[in-house]
């Protein structure tokens, strides 16, 4: 469901940054990168999440992308956390994820190696 | 009467299925957050599941009382738990919760399924309204105790 690709999305400090920039207004790719203390290519990488997390939506202008802040992703999370079970399982999750799994942790190791 | 759908929520969580199964039940006096969501509020120190059919869900307050949230109706490790859930209400208004866990992509989906509403009678669409805008019954019951203490205090 939506609401979950939402949290991971926003689970993420750079994610949430790239966010905070294009609420104030849509950009390319560069543009954010230059704003932020990482690469080109893991702007895109984190663009791409945002994207699947419908938070934020891309128009292609010639070769240039541009990138605008979506609200559909936000309101969709925010249903979520109003509904008491929401709330519940969110509490859960947050608990979960501070004890990962060896085998979640390995492959995450893994992911984060150059 | 008519039927009035389920309440549905589900997350996923970066755990194997049985170490998510025993976190639910096992831990659920670790991530329960008591201060706000029990019958006891502030009061309240541990939430408990008894890992059996038959067995209890409850919560302990401070003062040392027992508040019965449901009874475990269905114990399969570690697909699935179900229980009746009535807390902060009479057992003759209880409803029914399932919570199911199944292997996602390395990960482990938490599906919950609260549902029976229909048992609440008149008061069915107000409870569950209040399920899902958050406050729950339980709260808005210590709400409106709290601001009825303070009404006290202040008379």
């Amino acid at each position: 469901m939506t609401y979950d690709t939402v949290l991971v999305a926003l689970a993420d400090p750079t994610r949430r940054a790239i966010l905070e920039l294009l609420k104030g207004g849509p950009s390319a790719v560069g543009e954010l990168a230059d704003q932020l203390p990482v690469s080109r290519a893991a702007v895109s990488q984190h663009l791409r999440v945002l994207k699947d997390a419908q938070l934020v939506s891309e128009t292609a202008m010639g070769t240039r992308h541009i990138y605008r802040a979506e609200p559909k992703g936000l309101m969709e999370l925010r249903r979520y956390l109003e509904s008491f079970w929401g709330q519940m399982l969110f509490a859960y999750a947050k608990k979960a994820d501070k004890r990962p799994s060896r085998k979640f942790k390995k492959a995450q190791d893994r992911r984060q190696k150059p | 009467m008519k039927e009035i759908p389920p309440v549905e929520v589900s997350i996923s969580v970066s755990l194997g299925v049985a170490e998510a199964f025993s976190l639910f039940t096992d831990g659920i006096g670790t991530w329960w957050p008591m201060q706000t969501h029990s019958v006891g509020g502030d009061r309240a120190v541990d939430v408990a599941i008894e890992g059996r059919e038959g067995g209890e869900l409850y919560e302990l307050t401070s003062a040392g009382e027992k508040h019965i949230w449901g009874t475990i109706l269905l114990w399969d490790p570690p697909n699935r738990v179900g229980f009746t859930w009535h807390p902060g209400r009479d057992v003759d208004y209880a409803t029914e919760v399932e919570v199911t866990f199944r292997p996602a992509g390395g990960m482990t989906e938490v599906s919950l399924r609260h549902r029976g509403w229909e048992k609440l009678r008149e008061k069915a669409e107000e409870i569950r309204a209040n399920y899902q805008s958050g406050w729950g019954d339980l709260v808005g019951r210590r709400y409106r105790e709290a601001a009825e203490r303070e009404r006290a205090e202040s008379a």
